[in-house]
Order: C-alpha cells, then structure tokens, then sequence
C-alpha cells in the first residue's frame, strides 16, 4: 500500500465514521422532535426545566455512532449508559420525590382532609389507560406501564416503567411530560363539560391555619398509613415523606435545602437528558410508541373526568352548603403540580373573577402526587 | 462390609430403569438430533448409581419384545436419578437416540438385554391424548401416569412451573378489568385512611365547644335549653388585618433612635436652612444690560 492508498484509506473509515454515513431517516426526524421540544421550552416557556434537557437529549441520542465506541446510551460502558442505569434501575425517581416531598407544603390538603379522596378519584385515569391498552393488544406489564401516565406525574411514570416495560421508557417518560404541559389545553372542556354554572360558582371556605404539629405528623403518619398497607411503593412514597418530614421537623433545614434544591436539580438535569437520549429513532419511532401517545392523551382525560366525578359524588353527601368543594378543583386530582392547580385557579376566575381556587386545588394536586405513588406501588406488585 | 456394599451394587441394578414421562403428539420447540419435531420417550434412574441403558431392547409391540436394541454407546449413560430423552421416528433413525418406533400403537415397553424381561411398560389411547399433552408421573419413576399440558424433559416432573404475572393476566384477566377494580379500590381505601386520621386529628385540636345553659319560659313551664357556642373560626381576612397591623407595629419600633448621653460638646454645624442670611431681601443692584436690549425695551415700551 502506497502512501496515497493509506490516506484514501483512512479518509474512507473517517467518512464511515462520521454521523452523516449512518444517519436514518427516523433519526433526522428525531433530531428535528428535539429541537421542537428545545423551541417550545424556550419560547413559550412550556415546562423549561423538563423540556430543555430532554430535547437536547433526543438530539444526542439520535446522532448516529458506530458500535463498539462505547458512546451510545445503549452501549455497555458508555457515559451516557452509565447515567442511564439511574433510569432503568429506578434510582432518579425516588430521589426527584425527595425532592419534591422537602418542597411541597401540604397545608392546603391538611386544612381539608376531604380532598384527599379527589387525589384518589382521579387515579381512575391510570386504570381506564391500562384497561385500553390491554383492548389494543399491549402486555399486561406495558399496560400497567402505560396506563401510569395517567397519574401525570412523570418520575412515578419512569419508575413504573422502568420496572415493567424499559423497553417503553423513553414513549412512556415523553408522554407523560408533554401531556403535563398540556394540562391547560386537556382539561378544561372536560371540566366545562361536566360542570353546572352555578357549581362552577361555589365558594369553599378558606383553609384553616395548620400547626407546625400537625405538619410534624403527616409525614410520619403519612409513611406508615400508606406502605404498610402497599409496601411496593416505598422508593418512593418513602423519599416523598422523608422529604417533607425534613422540610416540616425544622431542624434539618439545610437537608431540606439541599433536596429541594441543589440535588434536586441535578437528578432533573440527569433524567431529562437520560431519558431524552433514550429515545433513538429505532426504538422509538414504531406502532407501539404512537399507541402510547393516543392512550396517555386518553389517560389524562379519564383523569379529570374521575376527579370532577369524584368533588360531584362527595358534594352529594355533604350537607352544609358552605363546606361544599367546588368542582373545578376535580381536575387538580391528577398529581401535575402545580399546572392543574393552575387550570382550577383560570376556569374558576372565568365564572366568578372574585373567587380563587388555587390554594383549594393545591389540596387535591398533592394528594394525587401521593396517590399515582399508592397506585404504582399497587401496580409493580400485581404485575413485575 | 463386602457383601454388604456387593448387594447395595445389585439391588441397584439395570432394571431400575423406569419410563417418567411420553409425549404421544409432540409439537413444541423440542426437536430430535436429526432436526425433526418428533414424539419422545424421558427415562429415568431411579438408583443412586449411574447405568448405561445400551444394549437393552425398547419396543412398541408386544408381540415383538426384540423390536429395537439400543446400540451401546455412551450416550446411553444416565446418572444418579438422572434423566435420558429418546426420539422416536419412523422416518429416520441414523441416530443413537432416534429409535425407529411409533406412538401410534398404544404401547411402550422397556425390556432387559435378555429380550424377555420387561422391566418397566405403559399402555395408553394415544387417539385420546391430544396436541401439546404429554403423559408422565406424578412422581419420578415410581407415580402415577397423569396427563398434563406441561412437559418437563429432562426435568424432574415434581418441577413447579412459574407463570409470570404477565401470562396469569392475560389468562385469568384478559382485559384487566378485575385488577383495575382491585387497585383502584385501594387506592381510594388508602387515602380514605389519610382522610380520616388527619380528619380526627383536627377535631383534636379544634377548641372545646363552650356549652351555655339558659332556660326559656315558654307558657308557664321552663323549659331548658343548652347553646352550644363553638368558637367561630376565625377567616383569612382578619387573619390577614392581624398580620398587617403586627407588621406595622413592629416597623414603627424600628423607628426609635438609639440616645446616647454625652459629654462632649454639642457642636452645631453651618446649615443653609439656619441660615439668616437666606432669609433677609437682598439689596436691589444695578444691573449693566448691553446697549440693543435698552434700545429694543424703550421701543416696546412706546
């Protein structure tokens, strides 16, 4: 071989290296997906913090290397493979939910113990989606996997479908997250829909003041009521209360700080871009991954349906018209907080400017939280 | 000792041998050494020793008890309770462990090298024995037969077979209905249980309701009466004001300056507002204007 030979050689094996030689079709339009993401995050600040590191992680996922570089998030040994065994071993979750258990305050639901039952009405959501998803041909561990993005809360879905269905995270993770950015436009016609004028109008008494004491408790008292009856959900019903318990003892508020915030951030930044990066156009783009897009839209719409239906049922056995709930916050029982809280506080000042369901909604919100957790659990241990 | 260890030998013989497990129709994903999906036959060493099984005749006809030798060979070595898997092909038996019988018959026989003495049989209606079922013993050489839809070869027939959670759902719960239910319930069940702890614990802490007893007369006769005066809760509007003012009023103490006594002399330094000299009418001065601004005044003023 001649001098000439041996660079035309290595030009050749550089050319095949090159992204552009193994790029697909289905990775151009993930690439492009990405992008979409990376846009809407930033211009119409749609969930920024989930958004920004998931579409860059489609983008770096979906530029084509050869194998045996160890630089796919697939390939033993890579980098990104090392950060995605926090996805599929289901380590991410439960920290996100320490996390958000040191941030939550759960004054609004403590104030009102009733509204713990819309947390679970509109779990209805989770099981219409599995009960479709088994009509249209999934496995009944891709169902129970499916039907999680019902509870609209995206580290419960990735931890239930990292145990159930990994071959289904990334469709399962990206549903989840963009539908609970579009909480404001799926919803309300369903609240509207199944709502009178004058329910619409109802004016729920103002929370009450609660005590540091009783804030001590919930966590406490929370954790045992809850995993002793669904022991599968401790990852995360347990970081959930140790979170808040840090947040509520007092005592501890520098953990609490560090939870809610620094580590907090950095498992966010590590999930979206994991979970992103996941979804390389050959194991994303197919049948099975549209199917679950079409069900976790459904999902979310049983959801509010459950939660609207569950306020009406309960306004039935209570008698005194001031401690009536006013409906709207139903859809507040999905746990994506605090967008659905948010659509509660948007319809309701449409009816009645004067009347702020905000505080009142973030009740449910947070018991929805606890709820698509008590659900997973109970799904991980019928189905893994 | 001798004797002893030589009658263990004996009484653990060849004829220990026993048929386990047959499957008469066999489509699965076994297949033969020659490739072919076929019917098989599992034996099984019941003895503590291993036995080699060559030269021993398996047959399908009574009549003919000599109707197949095994060849000796190695390969018919079966260890301790161990297990051997024989193929049985009418089409092809270039094989060791492909013998050229049939099921069809209805009889399997196992026969001693002497070509007389039947050391273990089985007589079944193979018209009776569907696809995908296979006859073996409930217990490893020594049970009885039983028909069953799981086939063990190679395997101990006492082996329990696991379905997944997946396969006992779509079996028993196709639709998902039942574990829907199930879920759904606890979950209601268990926020329920959070609703009603933390409901109780607020009726804890709730002030005691102040009970007033007065008496009514109504027509002559007392009647007695007790009010019940719970204390009014107090709503966020005056929770609100109340803020406010200890706000305010925790302000106005900010506004207390700090005194100091002092020695020193109080010395008072020059302010324009002190000033007497800002305050007097300052003497009127001429004022020296350019000759076009007088002559353009006067005309104006004519």
């Amino acid at each position: 071989m001649d001098f000439l030979g041996f660079v035309t050689q290595n030009l050749e094996k550089f050319l095949n290296y090159t992204a552009f030689a193994n790029m697909s079709w289905g990775n151009v339009i993930m690439i492009l997906v990405g992008l979409f993401f990376i846009a809407l995050a930033i211009t119409k600040q749609y969930e920024p913090y989930l958004l920004i590191p998931i579409g860059f992680g489609i983008i770096l996922g979906n530029i084509p290397s050869v194998p045996g570089l160890q630089i796919g998030i697939y390939e033993e040994g890579s980098v990104l493979n090392y950060l995605y065994f926090g996805v599929i071993k289901g380590i991410y979750p439960p920290l996100i939910f320490l996390g958000i258990g040191a941030m939550t305050d759960f004054s609004a639901l403590l104030s009102n113990p009733k509204l713990f039952i819309i947390g679970a009405a509109a779990q209805l959501g989770i099981f219409g989606a599995l009960i479709l998803a088994l009509l249209f041909g999934y496995t009944p561990t891709e169902a129970g996997a499916i039907g999680i993005i019902g509870g609209a809360d995206g580290p419960t879905a990735i931890f239930l479908s990292s145990r159930l269905a990994p071959h289904l995270i990334g469709a399962i993770a990206i549903s989840a997250y963009s539908y609970m950015a579009l909480v404001p436009v799926l919803q309300p016609p369903i609240m509207r829909a199944m709502t009178t004028k004058k329910e619409r109008t109802i004016r729920m008494k103002p929370p009450r003041a609660i005590s540091k004491k009783e804030k001590v408790l919930f966590p406490i008292l929370g954790i045992l009521l809850t995993t002793l009856i669904v022991p599968s959900g401790l990852p995360l019903l347990g970081m959930l209360f140790f979170g808040n318990l840090l947040r509520e003892s007092g005592v501890t508020r520098r953990l609490a700080e560090t939870a809610s915030g620094p580590m907090l951030d950095i498992v966010t930044i590590l999930i979206g871009l994991t979970v992103g990066a996941s979804t390389q156009a050959s194991t994303f783009l197919t049948v099975k991954s549209l199917g679950i897009f079409a069900l976790g839209a459904l999902s979310f719409m049983i959801a509010t349906f459950g939660g609207v239906l569950g306020v009406k049922i309960m306004n039935l056995f209570i008698k005194k018209p001031e401690n009536k709930i006013n409906p709207l916050i139903g859809n507040a029982g999905v746990s994506a907080v605090p967008d659905a809280a948010r659509v509660s506080e948007m319809i309701g000042l449409e009816y009645d400017p004067s009347n702020h369901l905000l505080m009142h909604a973030m009740g449910p919100n947070v018991a929805g939280v606890i709820g698509s957790a008590v659900a997973a659990g109970l799904l991980l241990s019928f189905l893994a | 000792m001798l004797l002893l260890l030589a009658m263990t030998n004996f009484s653990q013989n060849i004829s220990d041998i026993r048929i386990n497990e047959i499957s008469p129709n066999y489509d699965g994903d076994l297949t033969n050494p020659l490739g072919n999906k076929s019917p098989w036959i599992e034996l099984y060493n019941t003895s503590l020793v291993s036995l080699n099984i060559g030269t021993m005749y398996l047959t399908d006809d009574r009549e003919n008890l000599k109707k197949y030798q095994l060849p000796k060979s190695d390969v018919f070595n079966i260890s301790p309770n161990g297990f051997l898997v024989l193929y049985l092909d009418t089409t092809e038996h270039c094989h060791p462990l492909v013998a050229p019988l049939s099921t069809k018959t209805g009889y399997l026989a196992l026969v001693l090298s002497n070509g007389r003495t039947i050391i273990d049989s089985l007589v079944f209606d193979p018209s009776a024995i569907e696809h995908e079922t296979f006859l073996k013993r409930k217990i490893d050489g020594t049970g009885e037969w039983t028909l069953t839809k799981i086939s063990t070869p190679l395997l101990s027939n006492d082996i329990k077979v696991y379905e997944t959670p997946d396969e006992i759902v779509k079996k028993l719960d196709p639709y998902g209905i039942g574990i829907s239910i199930i879920c759904f319930s606890i979950v209601i069940i268990i926020l329920i249980i959070l609703y009603l702890a933390f409901y109780y614990i607020m009726q804890i802490k709730k002030p005691i309701a102040k009970i007033k007893k007065i008496e009514i007369k109504k027509e002559g006769e007392t009647v007695k009466t007790e009010i019940i005066q719970a204390e009014e809760e107090i709503s966020s509007e005056v929770v609100a004001a109340i803020g406010t003012a200890l706000h305010l009023y925790l302000l106005s103490i900010h506004d207390y300056e700090s005194t100091v006594i002092t020695i020193k002399k109080i010395q008072k330094p020059y302010s324009p507002w002190s000033s007497k000299l800002y305050n007097l009418t300052p003497t009127p001065q001429r004022i020296h204007l350019p000759k076009k601004f007088i002559y353009e005044k006067n005309r104006s003023n004519n």
